[in-house]
């Protein structure tokens, strides 16, 4: 039973255990609704999980994919492979093919009377119909999709009253009949499945009570900003980062802050700019065209030494792309993007939860170093939605960038050994100042003299350098002599390659870059001492990660490049399957 | 200027006080121009000149002690560039300017304040009033000869004095 | 004439720099510069208080010339930097400055956005109808047949944009033009503009003496705008479509509320917001 549902393995090394549902449907079958209320339960229920949307360009009524994984312990990636698809309609399903797996242990649902593509049917899975629409029709209010979650909750052993639970709450608005209806319908879905015959027990055991999150990427970094400081947000909406926006303008207000959505994304980074002018901790939030558009005014953060912070939703590109896939492509911009010599901070979380820690490093960053913070995040962790761990409450002291009392004969740019010089704040008596995008002397008097631009350019190199970014700079695990380098949201799919092959008895670091610039050489040389080969992953066609690692790192012994554009994600399959080729080569 | 508005003696005061510091302010930022554009001679006759006024300030100010100012608010002048030139515009500069041009827009400006005011002198309702306009009218246009005695040690610049060989330069 | 019962404690060379200006002698900016200074005495504003941005061009240079706070920011990009600190600071008093190439070229979408956003700034717009630091190009406002320029040679053959015309429709609070030629007269519409709430434009006519010396003749030109500012937009926009850009004054005032987002905390503690996500 369990060979079927789980990868596991004894001595409690190994990919976690879990269990993979897809949801199809297409033109308001409501499977999104239904797989985040399926993910919810299963949270209440004592599980974790991840929940991603996948779906046509169209903006009302196109096919649609809600991908779950629950798992008894935190899971950060899909697997290629799923357990349980079930269709409330097969119209245009076969654009899912790449993203689905099936094999002949995986169930297929659908509704009775559907045809399944072959493109799916090729696949392989036993394929079983269910009434939906039918038993729906049956009931006042009724919709397959309520049924089609009461059937997926008796497949997998999730009790009805977690469902419960969550229907309640989130029918709230629509009132007790909407909610009976609903119940209704997962009963009667429920009572379907069960007599369903020779079913695999793919009920996961919960784990011990813990509070538990449900959180996307795009929410964890909006709240990450406000616990970094951030009061002042401007911003354009983009796909697939509109959705930080959309939880920090009602967020904001609540802490006394402000987002004002501009005109462009010009607009939004110069409002950061004069936010941030203002002594207000500012950050936007964008995708790759947006942060295109940005980078002069970066460049201007950088000059004038003001802080501000763009996290970076990257999507597939060039050009417009792919806007609802994910791509890591978008680093060779944040690294060398800006003309001149502009010394910036580029950061990158590794998970869904980790998106609220590096926003918030990245904003004290900004604010400490008085300098430009970009944070990549990606489309498949931004919209993505997991059940976490209480993310820890951590805090950063921030102290000193700022001046806010008189101050003899000051000097805005005045070049000290931290290279950090005081920030005044306007309605400071006495240190008037003008922050130049020009080159400029100490005291901020534009300058195109030799002395000056080597001082201003030695400063804004040396804060950077000099500050000590501790740990944070790179999650490292393992040991052994083969390593995999990793970035951003691949790191989930190496994570779990590593523990498959540590199942297997082998030994492998994992090195996931979280600070991307400043470069840290030494750091990385330290870690990986020993090592004598590495597989760099990233989801990029240009290897832009494997090329930054050329220029700023001496690397050890032998070294591959698994570059994979999007939009399919990489997954742990991709990752194991590459590093036992190459053990057996 | 509507002269008949002048009342008082303090009030021609502060009027007076106004248009002399905003000439030596104005003869201090030339000579600044004029230094930044490397033209030391006439940066040199525009402190000169802005000493100069600067001392007939103080003397005003001195005759203004115990008295009570009223504010005046910049718009109830009429001295503009387009109307008045009291008070030397700042259009009036010009970065090749010749001594002789510096002295000819130092003239202008003298000349111009006499004929102000001898204008108070002839409307103005107080004696007091009049009589002190009278005496700034002389002091104007006494400067305004020793003007031009100076001006007459320079010689007057030939057509094409303004021609530049190179063009200008690109800043931004 | 007012007396003033409150004499400025401020006189207007104290809100300046000490920074030499890289204008040539003669430019009009200078008397901008000095009508803005004279503006801040009578107001008897503190110059920490105030903080005046700007892009990129000859006019742009302002801030380091006042003794204000001030952020020379990139070509274009004034409008958003000023509505970033005002937004986030609306205890500041906040001007933006800057060219026509700046603000109705590069900067054109900002300015129209500015207009209808009508956050409470001033923005003083330098026109010379002509890009001063790069040699001389023709701007928007330029006449189609002005042909000094080598990038567009026999004149640019486009109509000029009107800019007052473009603030009144996209909802500016207060539309009015000033000459540098009148550092006076542009005080008192400076102090006008600075008290109106919302958004304030102030078209500022301010010859360049190096590559349109014909403006020298502008100061012939200026004439006070025989009439009062309306608060009507229809009177407004009849008004502005006939102008022929040398009437001087206030030339509309609207009543529309300025955008400030109120800042005002509701929460005791930000943990607070960690309750939307807990299961």
């Amino acid at each position: 039973m369990n060979d079927i549902a789980f990868t596991s393995s004894s001595n409690g090394k190994g990919a976690p255990r879990s269990l993979s549902i897809a949801m199809l449907g297409s033109g308001g079958s409501g499977v999104m609704t239904a797989g985040g209320q399926l993910l919810d339960a299963a949270g209440q229920a004592g599980w974790y999980g991840m929940m991603t949307r996948s779906s046509g360009p169209q903006i009302r009524g196109g096919e649609a994919a809600a991908l779950l994984r629950l798992s008894p312990q935190p899971v950060e990636t899909h697997k290629g492979r799923f357990d349980i698809l079930l269709a409330i309609d097969w119209l245009n399903a076969d654009r899912f093919v790449g993203e689905i797996i099936l094999d002949e242990k995986s169930i297929v649902i659908g509704d009775t009377g559907g045809t399944v593509p072959d493109a799916i049917s090729n696949m392989g899975g036993r394929y079983v119909e269910i009434p939906l629409s039918e038993l729906a029709k049956g009931i006042s209010g009724g919709r397959p999709n309520m049924v089609a979650l009461g059937a997926l909750a008796q497949l997998i052993g999730l009790p009805i009253s977690a469902l419960e639970v969550v229907l309640t709450k989130s029918l709230k608005k629509k009132g007790q009949e909407a909610i009976e209806a609903s119940i209704a319908g997962i009963n009667a879905g429920a009572a379907q499945a069960s007599e369903i015959p020779d079913i695999p027990d793919f009920s996961v055991t919960p784990s011990p009570e813990r509070e538990r999150w449900s959180i996307t990427g795009n929410e964890a970094a909006g709240l990450g900003a406000i616990r970094g400081g951030v009061r002042f947000v401007a911003a354009y909406p983009i796909t697939p980062g509109t959705e930080i926006l959309e939880w920090l303008a009602p967020n904001l207000k609540k802490v006394g802050g402000v987002l004002v959505q501009a005109e462009d994304e010009l607009a939004s980074i110069n409002q950061l700019i004069g936010g941030s002018f203002g002594g207000t901790p500012s950050l936007t939030a964008t995708s790759g065209p947006g942060l295109a558009l940005m980078i002069e005014s970066i460049g201007l953060a950088v000059a004038s030494e003001t802080p501000v912070v763009v996290v970076d939703v990257m999507r597939g590109g060039p050009s417009t792309g792919i806007p609802t896939k994910s791509e890591q492509s978008d680093l060779n911009i944040a690294i060398y993007g800006l003309h001149g010599d502009a010394p910036h901070i580029v950061v990158a979380p590794m998970s869904i939860g980790d998106c609220l820690f590096t926003t918030q490093w990245a904003t004290h960053l900004a604010e400490t170093l008085q300098t430009a913070s970009i944070v990549l995040s990606d489309q498949s962790l931004g919209q993505t939605r997991a059940l976490i761990e209480r993310p820890a409450d951590i805090a950063f002291v921030s102290g000193g960038r700022t001046i806010t009392s008189k101050s003899e004969d000051y000097r805005r740019y005045v070049v000290n050994d931290s290279g950090v010089s005081p920030m005044s704040i306007p309605g400071t008596p006495g240190c008037q100042y003008t922050a130049d995008g020009l080159e400029h002397s100490p005291t901020g008097t534009p300058s195109s003299r030799a002395e000056d631009h080597i001082q201003q350019l030695n400063k804004r190199k040396r804060k950077l350098d000099q500050f000590d970014y501790g740990d944070h700079w790179a999650r490292t695990e393992g040991e052994g002599e083969i390593a995999v380098l990793t970035w951003g949201s691949s790191t989930g799919a190496v994570s779990e390659a590593i523990a498959m092959l540590e199942a297997e008895g082998h030994k492998i670091r994992l090195i996931s870059m979280r600070l991307l610039l400043p470069a840290q050489p030494e750091r990385l040389a330290a870690a990986l001492s020993g090592v004598e080969r590495i597989l760099i992953v990233e989801q990029c066609h240009g290897a832009q990660f494997y090329h930054y690692l050329r220029a700023h790192y001496d690397l050890p012994g032998e070294i591959r490049s698994m570059a994979v554009p999007g939009p399919l994600m990489i997954r742990p399959d991709d990752v194991y399957s590459e590093l036992k080729a190459w053990e057996n080569e | 200027m509507n002269e008949s508005s002048i009342l008082s003696k303090a009030e021609l005061l502060a009027r007076t006080l106004t248009m002399l510091s905003e000439t030596v302010d104005r003869y201090d930022l030339f000579a600044d121009q004029m230094d930044v554009v490397n033209n030391p001679e006439a940066a040199n006759i525009f402190r000169w000149l802005s000493n100069k006024q600067n001392s007939r300030t103080q003397v005003v100010q001195k005759l203004s002690e115990g008295l009570e100012l009223p504010h005046i608010s910049p718009w109830d002048y009429d001295w503009d560039d387009a109307i008045n030139t009291e008070v030397p515009g700042h259009s009036s500069a010009h970065y090749m300017m010749t001594p002789y041009h510096t002295l000819s827009l130092a003239i202008d400006v003298e000349q111009s304040a006499a004929n102000l005011f001898s204008e108070i002198e002839r409307t103005a309702q107080s004696p007091e009033t009049k009589k002190l306009a009278r005496g700034f009218a002389r002091e104007a246009n006494e400067f305004c000869d020793y003007l031009k005695v100076k001006r007459s040690e320079h010689p007057m610049p030939e057509a094409g004095w303004d021609e530049d060989h190179d063009p200008p330069l690109l800043l931004e | 004439m007012e007396t003033a019962t409150q004499c400025p404690s401020l006189k207007p060379k104290d809100y300046k720099s000490g920074t030499k200006p890289v204008w040539c002698p003669g430019c009009g900016d200078y008397s901008v510069l000095l009508a803005i200074t004279k503006a801040m005495a009578e107001m008897n504003l503190a110059p920490e208080n105030v903080a005046l941005v700007s892009g990129i061009g000859c006019s742009s240079r302002l801030p380091a010339y006042l003794n204000v706070y001030g952020f020379h920011a990139v070509h274009g990009r004034a409008l958003p930097v000023a509505t970033g600190l005002k937004v986030s600071r609306p205890d500041l008093t906040v001007l933006a400055a800057g060219g026509d190439g700046d603000g109705f070229s590069i900067g054109g979408n900002h300015f129209m956005h500015a207009c209808r956003r009508n956050v409470d700034m001033t923005y003083i717009v330098m026109d010379n109808q002509v890009y001063g630091m790069t040699k001389g190009q023709a701007s928007p406002t330029t006449d189609p047949d002005w042909d000094k320029s080598k990038l567009t040679p026999g004149g640019t053959k486009i109509n000029p944009y009107y800019p007052l015309v473009v603030a009144l429709a996209s909802g500016a609070n207060f539309i009015a033009r000033a000459s540098s030629t009148d550092p006076n007269g542009a005080a008192k519409v400076l102090v006008d503009a600075i008290k109106h709430p919302g958004f304030s434009f102030v078209h500022m006519l301010s010859p360049c003496v190096t590559f349109r010396p014909e403006q020298k003749d502008w100061k012939k030109m200026v004439r006070s705008a025989p009439v009062d500012p309306t608060t009507d937009p229809a009177v407004a926009a009849k008004r502005l479509m006939t102008d022929d850009n040398f009437f001087l004054g206030t030339l509309y005032k609207g009543d529309r509320a300025p955008y400030q987002p109120e800042l005002k905390t509701t929460i005791e503690n930000i943990s607070e917001l960690d309750r939307g996500f807990i299961l």
